[in-house]
């Protein structure tokens, strides 16, 4: 117990719970690398997204020569030459005799810096006619590793997105029928019924053929988010009405109005605080869901369509086992979703666990 | 007179049916007479279920009575609007049922009572006024002013208690209603909370309508006792009066369960019609007659 006499508030100590969770520590890092990585995409990248070259269809992450004779050199990159074997099958050959030393702050393609300032400067690269693959290529020969980039710029952003959609319209259309109650309470339940009803796959796919196809990609991406807010609105809506009809009703509420605090200053300290340690899990544990949505639409080529980059359409590739044979890299993709989902999971859980002294309070009781 | 209650009414519909078969109303609270005098305790009793939190809910007109008046120190405040009320709020405070669930969990025991001073800015601008005057109350509760910054799972039910009669007393209520602040207490407990109740009356100058179902508790407290059956006062009379000379028959019952009084055979049986009305037996003795 401090002596101090501030005392620490509510956040202070659930961040001081939350940081004892070392594996949710990580993954906020990790989460927090990504989110970076997306910011800077375009100059993290060493080519944009739909910088290709056939020649280099499904080439390895090229090969990089740290040290010659024990000696540490700097790195350069090696070309790879490309033949066909017998079953007229690409073969890649390194050829340690074409080197392209590994440059700093190169010019390359013109990109916008956050969607606004145009540049061209890139972290890394190596001089033409050198390519560099750190993570391989795709089938038209274009930087997975760029891609990917430019993928998380729309795989991780839909998901937050999507939640404080649907969050907003949750908290409103539950808070509204937590708090009235009666006839508003029903119609608006039913509401939620149904659309919880329909299995989210088919009311995704339904909506997205709503969706013109005229549509350009940035619409498209829009259409996504509000599609995939609209199915999640609902579960969120109902698990607020049910805190807000049973918060109204706690004695702590009465004593606060008792005392004759406003209805808003109780709703906002009293009610709201309550749902929301609950919703703050409830929107992390369900953010993989949009995730997963965005994916699954690009994967069957219902969402981000080529050349455009999301994490999801880049593995409609990786459909074939075929090609995930010849070239296993493509899977990157599903390595990065699989992470994030990870890790908004385990995020949403130790939030569960650390925001609440409540739910220990309760569990005491039982 | 601090308070008086006229005729109060309160039903509450029940769910279920559709309208031609739905369950009639609850009588939770069903014609109710009852004054208290200032600087006067009154006990309220009753068996568990009968309108007993109802009506300290209505008199803070935390519920809106279905009809009836309320008058607390010769105003009206019935029909008060929201507004109009605020400034005898805070003169009438409630300790709630339930210690756990009375207090926000997720609010430190200084917020929790600092929250009745942020409604009084003008008398307590500053923090340090505002923690001088939480570390006098919770001292005045027999709580450790090192508490403060500690949360309400951390603590038993009856200091939960003390913390809840802190806040009530924060802003320097008239009447203070105590809903069964010591049911859910052990005896050891029940007696320091009592105790405590008593000695806050010389530092305080409030009123106590003390609810409960245990008359034996009551009757620790309150000068005078007012015995509810079904949501109607059946029998209201000083302490000592009551005790040794009850009326009606559930008083006897309840006095029979609580202290071991011998009910004598062929008594009335125990009615609460709505016509029946209380009658005056002298020296402030009322009864209900069939
Ligand atoms: N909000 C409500 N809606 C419907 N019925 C209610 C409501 N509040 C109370 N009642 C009913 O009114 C009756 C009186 O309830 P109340 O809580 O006032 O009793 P009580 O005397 O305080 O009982 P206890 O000693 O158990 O606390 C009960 O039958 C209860 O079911
Ligand atoms: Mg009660």
């Amino acid at each position: 117990m401090k002596k101090d006499r501030l005392p620490l508030s509510e956040f202070q100590l659930a961040l001081r719970r939350f940081t004892r969770n070392r594996l949710a520590v990580w993954c906020v890092y990790a989460l927090l690398i990504l989110y970076a990585a997306t910011l800077g995409a375009g100059f993290l990248a060493p080519y944009s997204f739909h910088n290709e070259d056939r020649n280099y269809s499904y080439a390895p992450p090229t090969p990089i020569q740290w040290s010659k004779n024990g000696r540490s050199v700097w790195p350069q990159a090696l070309a790879t030459q490309l033949t066909f074997n017998e079953y007229n099958a690409r073969v890649y050959t390194i050829d340690p005799t074409i080197k392209y030393p590994i440059k700093f702050l190169v010019k390359g393609d013109e990109y916008r810096w956050l969607g606004i300032f145009p540049c061209r400067y890139h972290l890394f690269g190596v001089d033409y006619p050198g390519r560099i693959y750190l993570l391989g290529a795709d089938a038209r020969g274009r930087d997975l590793f760029s891609r990917l980039l430019y993928g998380a710029q729309v795989s991780l952003s839909i998901g937050p997105l999507g939640v404080l959609i649907s969050f907003i319209i949750g908290l409103l259309v539950g808070g509204i029928a937590g708090y009235y109650g009666g006839t508003i309470d029903n119609v608006l339940m039913r509401l939620c019924e149904m659309v919880m009803m329909v299995p989210g796959f088919y009311l995704l796919l339904a909506l997205r053929a709503a969706v013109p196809d005229d549509f350009n990609s940035l619409q498209v991406y829009f259409a996504i988010i509000i599609i995939l807010s609209f199915i999640g609105w609902a579960g969120l809506a109902r698990i607020i009405r049910g805190m807000c009809l049973s918060l109204r009703e706690r004695e702590y509420v009465l004593a606060a109005r008792a005392l004759g605090v406003s209805d808003i200053k109780i709703i906002a300290h009293h009610v709201l605080p309550h749902t929301l340690s609950y919703s703050i899990f409830a929107v992390m544990l369900s953010i993989p869901g949009y995730i997963l949505g965005e994916s699954g639409l690009s994967l069957i080529g219902l969402g981000i369509e080529d050349p455009y980059a999301s994490w999801g359409n880049m593995l409609s590739d990786a459909m074939s086992i075929v090609r995930i044979q010849f070239a296993p890299w493509i899977l990157w993709p599903a390595f990065f979703i699989f992470l994030t989902v990870v890790c908004f999971n385990v995020i949403g859980d130790a939030l569960r666990d650390c925001f609440d002294p409540l739910l220990k309070g309760e569990e005491m009781r039982q | 007179m601090l308070l008086e209650l006229k005729d109060v009414q309160k039903f509450f519909s029940v769910a279920g049916g559709h309208w031609k078969t739905r369950p009639s109303p609850v009588k939770a609270v069903n014609g109710v007479d009852l004054t208290l005098k200032a600087g006067e305790n009154l006990g309220l009793v009753g068996e568990s279920g009968c309108g007993k939190t109802t009506l300290g809910r209505i008199i803070l007109k935390l519920i809106t009575p279905d009809c009836g008046t309320i008058i607390f120190n010769g105003y009206d405040i019935t029909s008060m609007g929201h507004h109009q009320f605020r400034p005898y709020r805070k003169s009438m405070q409630m300790v709630f049922q339930d210690p756990y669930s009375s207090l926000d969990p997720r609010w430190t025991v200084r917020r929790i009572l600092e929250e009745a001073l942020s409604l009084e800015g003008a008398r307590y601008p500053t923090v340090a006024q505002r923690w001088e005057r939480t570390r006098q109350l919770l001292v005045a509760v027999g709580l450790n002013e090192s508490v403060a910054d500690r949360f309400p799972h951390e603590f038993s039910g009856g200091e939960r208690q003390r913390i809840a009669i802190a806040r009530a007393l924060m802003l320097s209520p008239q009447l203070l209603i105590l809903d069964e602040v010591v049911s859910s207490l052990d005896v050891l407990i029940q007696g320091q909370i009592l105790k405590l109740l008593t000695g806050l009356q010389t530092t305080f100058p409030v009123s106590y309508l003390f609810i409960s179902h245990n008359l034996r508790v009551v009757a620790k407290i309150s000068h005078r006792i007012a015995v509810m059956y079904q949501g109607r006062i059946v029998e209201s009379a000083p302490t000592q009066e009551l005790l040794g000379n009850p009326l009606h028959p559930y008083t006897k019952e309840l006095l029979a369960a609580a202290i071991d009084y011998r009910v004598s055979s062929g008594e009335r049986p125990i009615t609460s019609k709505h016509t029946t009305h209380l009658v005056d037996h002298g020296s402030g003795h009322f009864v209900m007659e069939g």
